[in-house]
């Protein structure tokens, strides 16, 4: 009988090692898989509710084939065309501006009349007027062992604004060390722009400071600014899909419905021909939207490649990902969403060793169950009320890390594991259930033959 | 007669007759650059001189016009002006795109549209 119990505990110790190394060392990447799914569908759900603090302050203006058919172009554009663009930014007077175009080939070297100089001279003027605007750089060394990086002549007329990184998966960092130095990335440097007459909390003193800080858990939105629907149609935007509980319905029951459903950009976009619009009423709308604004200027160009996968759009033109790391600055300031940091070489933090302890009360539990099925009446209310305790407990821990700008834990992990609480004694009860069905069909059958044989005799 | 008639045609036909001016100025201070576009330097408005201005030259290339400031030929930027000329552009109500699905491939790299001649 002893051996018997310490073969049963022994076993079910191992088991919850077990599990404990899968969720702690992660091989085959089973952990980090639910913990994205978990990530994603928590993004998804609570994106409806995202607040519109950034969404005010954000403008994404967008170059895509619409605008290079539109003017008979081609990409990348024309210097001169790209000049007349900037141009008619500039005449808006933006906050800053950030150019996510990478210039690391000059298209026309020596031609004064379509150079890159034509860009350099209109970014010059942004300089002038105090208006900043940074370009996008990869980090690299230009020219040395065959890499790219923005043209030296448009370099120095513009701030470096970091947007290729690596390490941190799918969080945004805030700034990063490169082999030109720590550069800042375009979501951190417009949002010193938008703290400079304003008081902002926690806002790194330089790049060294804001290396030291934990990248980005990006939140999203879905609700369109009021702003977008008088700049371009948004026929095509699927809004009322946006309501949390639509969410939760579509995370459920993905496998009969779409399962990578698209949806328009949350930040208010503008698209480059609009820039084109000399009547009074569209200039009035335009300086509403673009005055005193932080401006990401991207293109969406059909094999242009420049796409990022999001957990609420699916794939977005990259500069939306910089837009909204911008708009989660903007809006939750340094209490922006992070991962909790890791104790020193180990990469285990105090929110992995609370999903262990969730493990490791749902296989005790499991255990305690299974063992006392012999000896005890065989309910299935107490590991119900366990069970749901266990959720109560789950749902709790996900608010307070909500509430605290923590990442979300493995949620969905940790719910499908603690079903096996409730599946032994479910199982015992339905077949009990179903036996006792079977006997009383077989009584009562007995019943009624037995019956005519009576009368008869 | 003729001579008279092909005269007028020509007089009216002129620059001169046809030239656009400008008729208000809608940035302070104007910004004055060359033909490239390179900034020379400012002029506040009141410094201005009075409207309407003529306009000397113009470049659609980088929507720049030429007039003459205090005897000085300068380059405006058409977008801190507004002329007596030129089609009126209203903001095309174009749709917002949709993202893509978060399964969409396309292995394609962008190249030119058409083939380059050559031999």
């Amino acid at each position: 009988m002893k051996a018997n119990y310490f073969r049963f505990w022994l076993g079910q110790v191992l088991l919850g090692l077990v599990i404990g190394c899968i969720a702690l060392l992660d091989p085959f990447g089973l952990s980090s898989a639910s913990d994205a799914a978990s990530s994603q569908w928590i993004n998804r759900i609570t994106a409806s509710s995202y607040p519109d603090t950034g969404q005010q302050q954000v403008v994404v203006v967008l170059i895509d084939d619409a605008y290079l058919m539109l003017n008979a172009t081609f990409w990348p554009l024309p210097y001169a065309q790209q000049s007349q663009l900037f141009k008619r930014l500039l005449a808006y007077k933006p906050r800053a501006v950030f150019v996510d175009l990478m210039y690391s080939h000059d298209h026309a070297p020596n031609d004064a009349d379509n150079g890159s100089q034509l860009l350099v001279n209109v970014f010059e003027r942004y300089r002038e007027q105090g208006i900043a605007l940074l370009l996008a750089n990869t980090g690299d060394r230009r020219g040395v062992d065959g890499q790219a990086n923005a043209l030296d002549s448009l370099d120095r007329m513009t701030r470096r604004a970091l947007v290729k990184w690596s390490d941190v998966g799918d969080r945004y960092p805030l700034a990063v060390e490169t082999s030109q130095g720590l550069l800042e990335t375009p979501a951190l440097g417009l949002y010193r722009e938008f703290c400079r007459d304003r008081d902002c909390a926690g806002l790194p003193v330089d790049a060294a400071e804001a290396a030291q800080r934990p990248p980005m858990a990006l939140r999203w939105g879905t609700t369109l600014s009021p702003l977008q629907a008088r700049s371009t149609s948004v026929a095509d935007c699927s809004i009322d899909d946006t309501a949390w509980y639509i969410q939760l319905w579509q995370a459920i029951f993905w496998k009969f419905g779409d399962s990578a459903p698209a949806s328009c950009a949350y930040t208010l976009t503008l698209k480059a021909s609009a820039l084109e619009a000399n009547s009074p009423e569209d200039r009035a709308l335009l300086r509403q939207m673009l005055g005193d604004k932080l401006v990401l200027v991207g293109a969406e160009i059909t094999s242009a490649g420049d796409l990022a996968q999001t957990p609420v759009h699916g794939l977005l033109p990259g500069v939306y990902l910089h837009a909204m790391a911008l708009d989660n600055l903007v809006t939750y300031h340094d209490a922006y969403q992070r991962d909790p940091q890791p104790y020193a070489w180990l990469s285990i933090s105090w929110l992995d060793l609370v999903q262990l302890g969730f493990v490791i009360v749902i296989v005790g539990l499991r255990a305690w169950y299974r063992r006392r099925r012999h000896r005890r009446a065989r309910s299935w209310r107490a590991p119900l009320f366990w069970w749901a305790v266990v959720q109560v407990s789950l749902a709790a821990m996900c608010w307070g890390l909500w509430k605290n700008n923590i990442s979300p834990a493995n949620v969905l992990a940790i719910a499908v594991l603690s079903l096996s609480i409730i599946a032994e004694p479910i199982s015992q009860f339905v077949r009990r259930q179903w036996r006792s069905l079977l006997r009383g069909f077989a009584r009562r059958r007995r019943v009624r033959i037995s019956l005519p044989q009576g009368t008869q005799g | 007669m003729t001579r008279t008639t092909f005269l007028l045609l020509a007089a009216l036909c002129s620059p001169g007759v046809f030239a656009a001016t400008v008729e208000a100025f809608e940035a302070d201070p104007l910004t004055l650059l060359d033909a490239h576009g390179k900034s020379q330097g400012t002029l506040a408005l009141k410094d201005a001189p009075k409207l309407p201005l003529p306009v000397l030259e113009s470049n659609p290339n980088l929507e720049l016009v030429q007039v003459e400031l205090g005897g000085r030929k300068v380059w405006l930027d058409t977008m801190d002006l507004r002329l007596s000329e030129g089609k009126v552009v209203t903001t095309p109500c174009e749709r917002l795109s949709n993202s893509q699905k978060a399964d969409t491939r396309n292995a394609s790299t962008i190249g030119f549209g058409s083939g380059c001649n050559k031999p």
